[in-house]
């Protein structure tokens, strides 16, 4: 296996509260926005968590029609029937595979060609509280489908079926770390599995009241300073942060062999390069500097890049005490001396943390920005933490040219991972 | 391409949890299926199952603790202290797959090692107790259910007990999970990793999944006294799946660096690979799909059909299941699909959902070391659209084996492992 086969991005598709196609979603990055404001969409009457970028207002009926014009009709048939019987997050998860598909420029028989990975795990709480809420009513109540729509499994399984997909369907997981590897995951289909090409999901995780007061009672999230001003919580590298701020949000990319996207005439976004995926050896969320700069430092050992070559880090960067600076000696460790000449900037200021999704859309974000020669800033960075030594973007957004950025994401339970992305004329 | 070796292998079931002791069972015909007792089942729920209800993880882990290292049984004690009842089953049955493994005897480089877990969505009756908490008082949430729910805390907590810095994550497809997370360790053993543990943790079950599962009418509807003739792999009268706890943990390594330190060669992994039956509900098995999948699988893997000594079936007893496999078996074997011995271990086991393929692996992994085949327990009417080779246990040399995993959504995996020479 010395000469790998090469991995390009083919075709890509955002929901969140920002945007909702690539083009707006840089647009809007660029100008800083922020998606994060009162929860309205789930009742967090009761929780300590008030603040969140919430897709409860994305018209999934008006994208549908819009989608179904567009597909070929069959897929489009199969489509309208999955948007009929499936809950919120696999409805999102079968638009964003149809989006991604047609931006690639797929024909129905390339679709179902087309093997699926899905990045996410614990993905439908407001499904199975509602399940927990009719049984506790009366058993029969509850849906017939209860057991089959709880598991993530099904995302992968939806996909398969709307793209009529008979290769391998599988999800992965590793919290907000899943999408970089499902990046990994959907590679290695391509290099040990002779995948022509694969559909990446980074899911949209659903947030009951319950899921979001566990994570304020771990302390891990912004509920105190900015409940009155949602747009100010998500605040990395700022000294006042105090923790992340939750987000729906989801994303889909298309990875397709190099040969067979030239091949096919495809307008290739990019090149992912390499992933490195690391484990701290503990399950509790203390974020690890060694761990993280291992995992940059594997990134760009597989991708045959040299930390020299590095132009931009897109960071995770969750806006919490600890987790922030830790990132930052990371990418001192792992770069050297180039952390003095890289850019960095949290996404996450922007759109919040949508967990499993996070490095899906931050990938996303992070071709967009290369291909624009233009990086996006890290808003609501008011008063620098003095810990900052680098160039963390708080001023705004900045023209700089990327040939090659890192796209870093971190999970509970000591989860550490980055991927490595390659513009297509470097 | 390096080959890759199982090097250690644990289970625990209702039948035990102990290799060896499961394998006696399975052998001596005896069921592990019994009244449900972890929760009252609802009304159209199953009502029998394998239950590990009251299964004492911390006596388990005592019984480790002598042949593990020092630092290594700590962290394992500690461990059981504060992480939820599946977690720690999952703990421990890796901790006893690394022994099987002598894996502290010039350990595997930890920084190359990979934990993946196979399964998702692993606790949902911790998610509906928390929820019914919850409801009550916010604060009566457990206040470490963030770390605690998401599936990964499995692997994270298996790493840190064997102190593993290398690849972690979960692997996930329902009922293929086993295989699947055994096809992704092959792939982390192809790009260099030293060695990979692959476990697969209970599936806890909920009283909401019993209730929908009935619902479903997926479930045997056996009484309490027909606990063990419930699952009943490829006989006329079956009539859903037994759903049954059983986790699962194989050590595999690259075959050169395993035996550079001497570790016990249980069997080689050749190949494993995926399909789907482009249909997430309902349930549309396609015994086309599934021949063209072992077909590939053993293409792969370089064997005949007429290399298989043993076929270790999905057979999860469900009507419409079986008669699917046993077709698939027929059109991918030809002329051998009659002849070649195929049994059910889910006919005494019950389905233990995600971890199924895996649990099912590590036996087969047993029945090769030792020669001896389990038969399929409640085969007392086959079903005559049937003609496969089923039969009582026996001994039998066996080298070959498949594995096949077709789960709910219609995501299948299946593997192929072989005697080391």
């Amino acid at each position: 296996m010395s000469r790998r086969r090469r991995i390009a991005v083919t075709g890509m598709a955002v929901h969140t509260p920002l945007a909702d196609s690539p083009d707006a979603f840089l647009a809007a990055l660029l100008a800083g926005k922020s998606a994060i404001t009162r929860w309205k969409s789930v009742d967090v009457s009761r929780c300590y968590a008030k603040i969140g970028a919430d897709l409860g207002g994305f018209d999934l009926g008006a994208r549908h029609q819009e989608l179904a014009e567009r597909l070929p009709a069959e897929v489009a048939a199969r489509l309208g029937r999955l948007m009929f019987r499936l809950p919120w997050s696999p409805k999102h998860a079968v638009l964003l595979g149809a989006e991604a598909a047609l931006d690639a420029g797929l024909s129905q028989a390339e679709m179902a060609d087309s093997h699926v990975v899905v990045g996410g795990h614990n993905l439908g709480a407001i499904y199975q509280e509602e399940g927990y809420a009719r049984f506790a009513a009366e058993p029969a109540a509850l849906p017939v489908a209860h057991e089959l729509y709880s598991l993530d499994s099904s995302q992968a399984a939806v996909l398969s079926e709307l793209f009529g997909s008979r290769k391998p369907a599988y999800i992965v997981g590793g919290a907000c770390a899943s999408g970089n590897i499902a990046l990994q995951a959907a590679s290695r289909e391509i290099v040990h599995h002779g995948a022509r090409r694969v559909v990446v999901l980074g899911p949209v995780t659903e947030m009951s009241a319950a899921t979001l007061h566990g994570f304020a009672l771990l302390g891990a999230l912004s509920i105190e300073s900015f409940n009155d001003a949602p747009e100010l919580a998500s605040r990395p590298w700022d000294s006042r942060r105090e923790g992340f701020v939750p987000a729906h949000g989801g994303g889909a990319l298309v990875l397709e062999d190099w040969d067979v996207a030239e091949a096919r005439g495809a307008r290739i976004l990019a090149e992912l390069c390499g992933v490195g995926v690391c484990s701290d050896a503990s399950h509790l969320t203390i974020p690890n500097e060694d761990g993280q700069s291992r995992a940059m430092a594997l990134a760009l050992r597989r991708a045959g890049i040299a930390p020299e070559e590095v132009d931009y880090v897109s960071a995770h960067a969750t806006s919490t005490p600890q987790g922030d600076l830790v990132e930052l000696r990371a990418i001192r460790r792992a770069l050297g001396a180039r952390a003095d000449a890289v850019k960095v900037n949290a996404t996450k200021s922007m759109i919040g943390h949508s967990f499993c999704a996070a490095a899906v859309l931050e990938a996303i974000a992070g071709i967009l920005q290369m291909n624009a020669g233009r990086l996006h800033g890290t808003i609501n960075v008011d008063r620098p933490d003095p810990g900052v030594d680098v160039d963390v973007l708080a001023g705004g957004a900045a023209d700089w040219p990327v040939r090659v950025f890192v796209n870093n994401a971190f999970g509970f339970g000591g989860i550490d991972t980055a991927s490595v992305f390659k513009r297509v004329d470097a | 391409l390096s080959r890759v070796v199982v090097t250690g292998a644990a289970v625990n079931t209702p039948l035990g949890d102990t290799l060896d002791g499961v394998l006696d069972a399975l052998v001596a015909g005896r069921s592990g299926i019994a009244p449900w007792r972890a929760f009252a089942v609802p009304e159209v729920g199953c009502f029998v199952g394998g239950d590990l209800t009251g299964y004492d993880a911390r006596a388990k882990a005592a019984s480790l603790r002598p042949s593990l290292p020092p630092e290594v049984g700590q962290r394992l004690e500690r461990l059981l202290r504060r992480i939820p009842w599946s977690a720690q089953l999952s703990v421990c049955v890796a901790a006893d797959a690394a022994i099987a493994a002598r894996f502290w005897d010039r350990s595997p480089d930890p920084d190359g090692t990979a934990v993946l877990v196979a399964g998702h969505n692993l606790s949902p009756r911790y998610a509906h107790e928390n929820w019914k908490k919850f409801q009550a008082e916010p604060d009566y949430l457990d206040a470490l259910a963030a770390v605690h729910m998401p599936d990964t805390n499995h692997a994270a907590c298996v790493s840190e007990v064997l102190g593993t810095r290398g690849a972690i994550g979960t692997v996930g497809a329902a009922c293929a999970s086993g295989n699947y997370a055994l096809r992704a360790a092959l792939d982390e053993l192809a790009e260099g990793a030293a060695c990979a543990v692959v476990v697969a943790p209970i599936y806890e079950y909920a009283p909401t999944t019993f209730q929908a599962l009935g619902l479903m009418r997926a479930t045997s509807e056996a009484t309490a006294g027909e606990a063990a003739r419930a699952s009943r792999p490829f006989d006329a009268s079956r009539d859903g799946f037994v759903p049954s706890h059983g986790a699962a943990a194989l050590i595999l390594e690259p075959l050169d660096l395993a035996r550079e330190r001497g570790a016990p060669l249980l069997a080689e992994v050749l190949a494993a690979e995926g399909g789907s039956d482009a249909c997430h509900r309902p349930p549309r098995p396609s015994p086309p799909d599934q021949a063209a999948l072992i077909r590939g699988v053993l293409d792969r893997a370089g064997i005949s059909a007429g290399e298989l000594d043993l076929v270790s079936a999905h057979a999860a007893s469900t009507p419409a299941g079986d008669v699917a496999e046993a077709e698939a078996l027929a059109l991918a074997l030809g002329e051998h699909g009659g002849t070649v011995p195929v049994n059910a271990a889910k006919s005494m086991l019950g389905h233990t959902g995600w971890s199924a393929a895996l649990v099912e692996i590590a036996l087969a992994v047993a029945q090769m070391r030792r020669g001896e085949v389990h038969g399929t327990a409640n085969l007392s009417e086959r079903d005559p659209a049937i003609g496969l080779r089923l039969g009582d246990s026996e001994a039998r040399s066996v080298r070959t084996v498949l594995k096949n995993a077709f789960g709910f959504g219609g995501l299948n995996c299946v593997s192929v492992l072989r005697s080391v020479e």
